[in-house]
C-alpha cells in the first residue's frame, strides 16, 4: 500500500508486484562455471559477477567477441534503468537517505560508476554498450550473444520458452538466427559490500482529481472500482498472463483461465528476490524528488551515455552529478562522505 | 421594423464587403483558435509558474531561467549545426534530384516524384525505426558493414558523441527531399523553353544554362525552401527524441526536445512556453533576414 502513498494520503491501490533483475542462459552460465542455483538463492558480490561474466565471453579464431558476458539495455530511455538498477544494491537504495539528503553524491556512486566501465573495459560488455536498446539485448540473448541479460523480468521466461517452442517446430516466426535458450533468472549483483536490494515495481490503478472538489460518494465509487480492478479474478488473471505476483490476497487464491509452465529454480529466486523488496519512501517531498528528476534527466543519464561511450571518466560524471546537487539541495542537502 | 433590419443585413451581404467577411470568417475563426489563442496562451503561461490546479505569477522569471541555462544554449548550439548542415545541403540535394528527373517523360517524372515524396507519408516513427536498424551498433548493423568495407572499425552511430549529430544529419540528406523536389520540379516546367533555345543559339554549355537561367529563375524557390526548411530544421524534435534521445551527453539536444522535456517530462509549463516564444523569436528574427537580404530581386 505504501508504494501508492504520499504522506498520509492514499492516491491508489497496488494490483500486482515485479522485481527487475537480470537473466542468464542456462547452458552458457554452465558452461562458464557458474554454480546460478546458488546465486539464485544466495546473491553474488560484484567480484564474483566480475569474473564471471568474464568467464562467459567466448572469441572467435580472429579475436573478435562472437559472445558477450553481460549486455543491458542502456541506449536512451533505458539507460536509467540500468544505473537506478544497479545503485540500488551498491548502498544506493533511493535518491534521498532518511535524513533527505541527495545520496547519488556519496562515494558509493563513484564506486558504482567505475564499476560500469570496468566491465566495459574487461570487454565483457560491448563497447556499443550505450547503443544497445531493450529489444537489441533480448535479441542478443535469444540469437546467444550474452550469456546474461538485463534487465530481466519473469515474464522473460516464457518468451525464451515460446521462442524455443517455435525452433523446434521449424517456424519460421521463431526470432531469426535465434538458438534454444533456457532463461534463468538472477539477481543483480551487490557493488561496495552493500546489502542486495531489489528493484520493485509495484503497478496499480491512481485516482486523480480536478479542480472541482469530488464528493464522498463520487470518491467512494472510484476506491470501488480501483479495488475491483486490483483484486479477485480480475488482477489474477492479467497477473497470470504477464507472470507478475498479485498484491491482493484474493487475486492470488482466484483461479486463473490458463495455467503457464514455470521453472522451479526461477520461482525460487523470484521469491527470494521479492522477500528483500523494501517499502516504498512516502517521506520524500514531491519538490525534493521532482528536483531529483531534474537531475537524473538532465545531467545523469546524460553523463552516463558519455560514460558509457567512453567519452568522460567516471570521476568526472561523479564530479558533475555532484555539482549539479549541491546547486539544487546546497552543501547540506547532499551526502558527504 | 423587422423587415426593415432583414432588408439591411440581406444587402450588407449582398455587397462584397459583406460576403468577404463570410469567406474569410471560417479561415479566421480557425486561426484564432489553433494559432492566435494558443500563442496568447503560451505568452501568459510564460510568465507563470504553471500548476494544473492553479498557476502563480513569475514575471519574467521563466526568461531569465533559460536565458542563464548553459543546457539551454547547447540545445540553441546544436539546432544551429543540425541547421546549418542540413538545410542548405538538402536543397542542393533536392535541386539536383529535379534537374535529373526534369529531362524524363512526365510519366517517369511521376514514378520517380512518387517514389521521392513516400518517405513524407510514412510515419516518422516507422522511418526511425528503420534508420535505427541502419545505425545498429553491432557489426551487423548495416552502416558498420558499409564502412567496414572501407576498412574503417565498427562505429557506436547514436551512442558516441563524435558520430551521434552527424548519424540525424545524415539520416536528414537521405530522406525527406520528396515536397523539395515537387517544388522544384514545378517551378522548372515553368521556365520558358525560348529562354534554353536562345542559349543554345549562343553555344551555351549544361552548366552555362543551368548557372545563368535556371539558378535565377528559380531563385523565389529556393529562397521559399530555404525558409521554411530552416523554420523546420529550427522546430526539429522527432528524430533526436526517437533516434538518440538527446544523447549522449546532450550532444544531440535540440531547442525543440529540450522544450519537450521541460514541459512534459518537469511538467515545467511555463518554463517550455518561454523557450518556445524565444524560439520563434530566434525564427522570426533569422526568417526576416532571409528575406531582407536575398529576397531583394523576388517578386511574388
Amino acid at each position: 500500500m505504501q508504494y501508492f502513498q504520499l504522506g498520509d494520503g492514499q492516491y491508489g491501490l497496488p494490483a500486482y508486484m515485479a522485481i527487475h533483475s537480470i537473466g542468464g542462459n542456462r547452458q552458457f552460465l554452465e558452461e562458464a562455471g557458474i554454480d546460478w542455483r546458488s546465486v539464485q538463492q544466495n546473491g553474488w558480490t560484484y567480484d564474483e559477477f566480475r569474473e564471471a561474466i568474464k568467464a562467459g565471453v567466448v572469441k572467435d579464431a580472429s579475436g573478435e567477441t562472437t559472445r558477450y558476458g553481460f549486455v543491458f539495455a542502456t541506449a536512451g530511455v533505458t539507460s536509467k534503468d540500468y544505473l537506478s538498477i544497479m545503485a540500488k544494491s551498491a548502498g544506493l537504495p533511493e535518491y534521498f537517505d532518511e535524513n533527505l539528503k541527495f545520496t547519488y553524491t556519496s562515494k558509493n556512486f563513484l564506486g558504482l560508476l567505475e564499476a560500469i566501465r570496468e566491465m566495459i573495459d574487461d570487454g565483457s560488455m560491448p563497447k556499443e554498450l550505450s547503443s544497445i536498446d531493450a529489444g537489441k539485448r533480448w535479441n542478443m540473448f535469444l540469437t546467444g550473444q550474452t550469456m546474461i541479460t538485463g534487465k530481466g523480468l519473469a515474464s522473460f521466461e516464457n518468451s525464451a520458452r515460446l521462442n524455443n517452442e517455435k525452433i523446434q517446430a521449424n517456424d519460421g516466426s521463431a526470432v531469426a538466427d535465434s538458438i534454444e535458450a533456457e532463461y534463468i533468472a538472477l539477481p543483480v549483483p551487490t557493488f561496495n559490500g552493500a546489502d542486495y536490494v531489489p528493484t520493485t515495481v509495484v503497478d496499480g490503478y491512481i485516482a486523480l482529481r480536478g479542480k472541482k472538489e469530488p464528493t464522498e460518494q463520487h470518491i467512494h465509487n472510484i476506491a470501488l472500482a480501483m479495488h475491483y480492478l486490483s483484486s479477485g479474478s480480475i488482477a489474477a488473471n492479467y497477473s497470470n498472463e504477464l507472470f507478475l505476483s498479485p498484491i491482493t490476497e484474493s487475486a492470488r487464491n482466484a483461479e486463473v483461465l490458463e495455467e503457464y509452465p514455470r521453472n522451479e529454480d526461477n520461482l525460487k529466486a523470484d521469491q527470494a528476490m521479492m522477500d528483500k523488496a523494501v517499502a516504498a519512501r512516502t517521506d520524500i517531498p514531491t519538490e525534493l524528488a521532482a528536483e531529483a528528476i531534474k537531475i537524473e534527466t538532465e545531467v545523469i543519464v546524460p553523463k552516463l551515455q558519455a560514460l558509457l561511450a567512453d567519452e568522460i571518466t567516471p570521476q568526472e560524471m561523479y564530479d558533475a552529478v555532484k555539482a549539479a546537487a549541491v546547486k539544487s539541495f546546497g552543501e547540506d542537502g547532499v551526502v558527504v562522505d | 421594423m423587422n423587415q426593415m433590419l432583414t432588408r439591411k443585413r440581406r444587402l450588407k451581404l449582398e455587397s462584397d464587403t459583406g460576403w468577404g467577411y463570410v469567406f474569410i470568417a471560417v479561415a479566421l475563426i480557425a486561426f484564432s483558435l489553433f494559432t492566435a489563442y494558443p500563442v496568447i496562451n503560451a505568452f501568459v503561461i510564460s510568465l507563470q509558474e504553471y500548476r494544473p490546479l492553479g498557476s502563480t505569477y513569475v514575471g519574467l522569471e521563466n526568461f531569465k531561467e533559460s536565458f542563464t541555462d548553459t543546457l539551454f544554449w547547447k540545445a540553441v548550439k546544436n539546432t544551429v549545426v543540425y541547421t546549418l548542415l542540413t538545410v542548405p545541403a538538402n536543397i542542393f540535394i533536392s535541386f539536383l534530384i529535379a534537374i535529373l528527373i526534369i529531362p524524363f517523360k512526365k510519366r517517369t517524372q511521376t514514378i520517380f516524384k512518387a517514389v521521392y515524396y513516400l518517405p513524407a507519408v510514412a510515419s516518422g516513427v516507422a522511418l526511425a525505426v528503420v534508420w535505427l536498424w541502419i545505425f545498429d551498433p553491432l557489426k551487423s548493423g548495416i552502416a558498420n558493414q558499409i564502412v567496414a568495407f572501407f576498412g574503417m572499425s565498427n562505429q557506436n552511430w547514436l551512442g558516441s558523441s563524435a558520430t551521434a549529430m552527424f548519424s540525424l544529419v545524415l539520416m536528414s540528406w537521405l530522406s525527406s527531399h520528396g515536397t523539395a523536389i515537387i517544388i522544384y520540379l514545378a517551378a522548372l516546367l515553368g521556365i520558358d523553353n525560348s529562354y534554353y533555345e536562345a542559349a543554345e543559339i549562343d553555344g551555351a554549355t549544361f552548366l552555362q544554362k543551368l548557372w545563368y537561367i535556371v539558378v535565377p529563375f528559380l531563385k523565389p524557390t529556393t529562397l521559399f525552401l530555404l525558409v521554411t526548411g530552416l523554420i523546420g530544421s529550427f522546430q526539429v524534435f522527432q528524430n533526436a527524441y526517437l533516434m538518440t534521445g538527446g544523447g549522449p551527453d546532450h550532444a544531440t539536444t535540440m531547442v525543440g526536445l529540450l522544450i519537450f522535456n521541460n514541459a512534459f517530462t518537469y511538467f515545467e509549463f511555463g518554463k517550455a512556453a518561454a523557450q518556445s516564444l524565444v524560439l520563434a523569436a530566434i525564427i522570426a528574427v533569422i526568417s526576416f533576414a532571409q528575406f531582407k537580404f536575398m529576397g531583394k530581386d523576388i517578386e511574388y
